[in-house]
């Protein structure tokens, strides 16, 4: 299993597109992927379910794979929100 | 699955939340069109025009799922009258979360898609926190 903690970095935080991104990269993985905040944790492959944790800008999260790509399904995580989403700021 | 998802609303309320879901997702995975249905429409013409859209997006066996506004009112008693004829399954209570769960999941069979349905439109309805700081 790997944990990380991420922190999300782009102005408008893990808004809708930026959530819609991140369920497009996590879906292609095929272990177990979750999300959270506050001792919540929601299924990261689910859009409502990552737009429910209200991300903003500055916010930690707690990053959680299990399974067979679990490595690589954080690389590519940690890749996305480090680069803003492919947003500008 | 080959589902069809079919939008009967007030006005054009439908077009508009599934352009906005669509420009949100990127993509829209599901066949899917908007009825509007106006105050001073006729009923009838406007089941017709539904049965037509349900006759093309239902066309494979795996169905149809109907999502409308408000249950009770003219486009939503539309919506129940199409299930008589075709293998459709109709949700009141259409918001974005709902039409975006819909769309996260267009994998599903049509009663697996009609709970996930269900739950994205009632898991969208949240009473917002106070942001931190402010």
């Amino acid at each position: 299993m790997q944990e990380k903690e991420i922190r999300i970095i782009n102005r408008l935080g893990l808004h809708a597109r930026a959530a819609a991104r991140l369920v497009t990269l996590t879906s292609r993985f095929e272990s177990r992927i979750e999300l959270g905040r506050n001792g919540q944790m929601v299924n990261a492959k689910s859009i409502m379910g990552v737009m429910m944790l209200a991300a903003s800008k500055g916010t930690s999260l707690k990053l959680v794979a299990e399974g067979p790509d679990e490595e690589e399904a954080v690389r590519a995580i940690e890749e996305l929100v480090n680069n803003r989403f492919d947003e500008e700021e | 699955m080959t589902i069809g998802l079919l939008l009967i609303t007030h006005g054009d309320t439908g077009a508009r939340l599934l352009d906005t879901a669509r420009t949100m997702l990127g993509v829209c995975p599901i066949e899917t069109e908007a009825l509007g249905v106006s105050f001073d429409c006729d009923p009838d013409a406007v089941l017709a025009e539904a049965e037509r859209l349900a006759e093309r997006l239902g066309n494979g066996d795996d169905g149809l799922l109907v999502l409308t506004d408000m249950y009770g009112s003219t486009p939503a008693n539309i919506a129940c009258r199409i299930q008589q004829r075709h293998h459709a399954r109709v949700v009141a209570g259409l918001n974005l979360p709902m039409l975006v769960r819909v769309l996260n999941y267009p994998t599903l069979s049509l009663d697996e898609l009609t709970e996930k349905a269900v739950s994205g439109g009632r898991d969208g309805v949240v009473v917002c926190q106070k942001p931190e700081g402010a």
